[in-house]
């Protein structure tokens, strides 16, 4: 059973990583209609723009986070000012423009840093000892870990649910035009989902290297940003919480699904993939907008 | 397609270092047609000198060598009865999880447990909870730099206390401190020398660096000690083919290579039938952040 408990805790920890790439993508793709195929390039500048102000620049961790974020904001804001705005609603052209800026932003981490890994890391002070639950003995780094992203994306849907700037936003996912006619600044709301889109990412960014205990390096978000894409699609693109809930129970799913397949059943190249993604095709052919999405509704 | 146009486009004399086993097996049909020789394909995969390839001329110890020491290590060294094994899901971990294997046996070692991993995990729990329950007392890793960190990582977060051995491929600083006290007592096996060593030949290494490098994009280290290497073998391989340069007479000059020492890679040797590379290797250990060598290059049967 403590086997148990903590393959699913490992599954919450890069559930979570999933989570907050998902709702990033998903905000985003709700308030301007893109699907930002860049978002694991965000989560990537992230990381190195923290590692960079600790270790290059010697700024504290707490001001290089906020510092981070402000730089990660604005450049969400541009990205979509002066790159996807006149896109809205051409999805063929704002996948070719994403996918650019995906090469674009990873190709311009290894140009300023190089493409191996630094020698020094990108660490989080986080604890090393074991939390006693009963008879588990949980790490409490991935309790941490795991609580971080939680902490994160509840703030988000909370500002979403609360706050008359979530009003707003959630105005212009539903009808963009509606919000138009009621004087909301739906240019504006974009950039700001664009920038609350891609500091989500950068928080992403700066977990996985204490979550996975490897070096930073240009394209170290590409493996998480495929599973974040699919639990976002399987909770459903249109709706936040789900979005994320599917990126939460996608890495808990992968974590079952690779502790009890014997390995040589992997090694026959049937393994957590194969059944990620027959969920993922049964998914779209009973609910094509994801478990928590609106179902698509016609006037008949 | 870099390749191709290396060749065709550039019309490069020859190649130095493709990148890993899938590469080089992809390219191979291409230089051998255009009579291209290729120094260092960057891989330890036995398949890069059996068969023989008269255009190849790997330098690397194979994964099959590797697997051979560090089983004889973990079993005559550390003492070990049951062994796993944490591989990748592909050829470079299928060879290196066959030499085990096959040595376990020879050596008298029971292989408790294999466990596979895809190149796009993200979390590796589930491998490191299942060795943790076969037992093993030592773990021997065929997998590149971040997932062998995240192995290492996550098995000693979830209390996997066997000793954990590792192929070349993941010995990086970069790893090491990433890893913080989880790196520290990991044995990995090594070809070349210590890029800190005072080995007059590394000095000259250090030296090229320092000159030539920039430390953001080239720092000390493995790779960089790979490539001024690979260039050494390169460049006296120019030498001995002398002022009138063809490819086969370049072919030719680094088949004359007996024992060569003269290179960071020691006893090189390469005949018109047999492009061996180094045959054998050393284990070293991660102490504070470095790499100790712990015990003598050997070149298993």
């Amino acid at each position: 059973m403590s086997d148990l408990v903590q393959v699913v805790l490992s599954g919450l920890v890069t559930g979570g990583i999933y989570a907050l790439l998902a709702a990033g993508l998903t905000l985003i793709f709700q308030v301007s209609g893109v699907v930002n195929f860049a978002q694991g390039a965000l989560a990537a500048v992230g990381a190195y723009t923290c590692w960079s102000l600790e270790n290059q620049h010697d700024v504290a961790l707490v001001p290089a986070l906020a510092f981070t974020a402000c730089g990660l904001f604005l450049l969400g804001c541009v990205m979509q000012a002066i790159l996807l705005r006149r896109l809205a609603g051409d999805l063929a052209s704002s996948v070719i423009v994403t996918l650019g800026l995906l090469i674009v932003l990873e190709g311009g981490i290894g140009i300023a840093f190089g493409y191996s890994p630094p020698a020094r890391p990108l660490s989080l002070p986080l604890p090393d000892g074991q939390f006693n639950l009963g008879s588990w003995a949980l790490s409490q780094q991935e309790l941490v870990l795991a609580a971080i992203p939680a902490l994160l994306v509840g703030a988000l849907l909370l500002g979403l649910r609360y706050t008359r700037i979530g009003a707003t936003v959630r105005a212009v996912a539903q009808s963009a035009r509606g919000a138009r006619l009621v004087g909301i600044r739906v240019d504006r709301v974009r950039l700001g989902a664009w920038g609350v889109g891609a500091i989500l990412a950068g928080a992403a960014g700066i977990l996985i290297p204490s979550a996975s205990t490897s070096p930073i390096s240009p394209g170290m978000v590409d493996p998480y940003l495929l599973s974040a894409f699919t639990g976002a699609v399987i909770g459903g693109l249109d709706s936040l919480p789900g979005a994320a809930v599917g990126g939460w129970g996608l890495g808990i799913i992968q974590n079952l699904v690779s502790y009890y397949t014997p390995s040589q059943v992997t090694n026959w190249g049937i393994g957590k993939d194969t059944v990620i993604f027959a969920l993922l095709l049964a998914v779209l052919m009973a609910r094509p907008t994801g478990v928590f999405g609106t179902p698509i509704q016609r006037r008949v | 397609m870099n390749v191709k146009n290396l060749v065709l486009s550039r019309n490069v004399f020859a190649l130095l270092s493709v990148l890993g086993t899938a590469n080089n097996q992809a390219v191979l049909p291409f230089i051998t047609r255009q009579g291209v020789p290729l120094v260092y394909p960057a891989t330890g995969s036995s398949l890069m000198a059996k068969p023989f390839h008269q255009y190849l001329f790997p330098i690397q110890v194979t994964y099959t060598v590797e697997g051979k020491v560090l089983t004889d290590y973990a079993a005559k060294v550390l003492h070990a009865k049951r062994i796993g094994v944490f591989y990748q899901n592909d050829d470079f971990g299928a060879e290196g999880l066959a030499a085990v294997t096959a040595r376990a046996k020879q050596d008298g070692v029971t292989l408790a447990d294999s466990e596979p991993y895809q190149i796009t995990d993200t979390d590796l729990s589930a491998q490191a909870l299942k060795l943790k329950q076969a037992k093993v007392d030592a773990v021997i890793i065929f997998a590149i730099p971040s997932p062998a960190g995240t192995f290492i990582g996550t098995s000693r977060r979830i209390g996997l206390k066997a000793a954990l051995l590792s192929s070349s491929i993941a010995a990086q600083p970069a790893l090491l401190t990433a890893l913080g006290p989880a790196g520290e007592g990991i044995y990995f096996s090594n070809f070349s020398p210590l890029p800190d060593s005072s080995d007059p030949k590394v000095v000259f290494y250090r030296q090229v660096l320092k000159q030539y490098g920039d430390p953001t994009t080239t720092p000390i280290g493995p790779f960089t000690e790979a490539g001024v290497g690979a260039a050494e073998v390169f460049v006296e391989g120019l030498r001995r083919a002398g002022r009138n340069l063809t490819r086969q007479g370049f072919i030719r000059a680094l088949e004359t290579f007996r024992a060569y020492n003269g290179s960071l890679y020691p006893k090189l040797t390469y005949t018109a039938t047999n492009h061996g590379g180094v045959q054998g290797a050393y284990v070293m250990q991660s102490r504070h952040g470095a790499f100790v060598q712990v015990a003598p290059f050997e070149y298993p049967s």
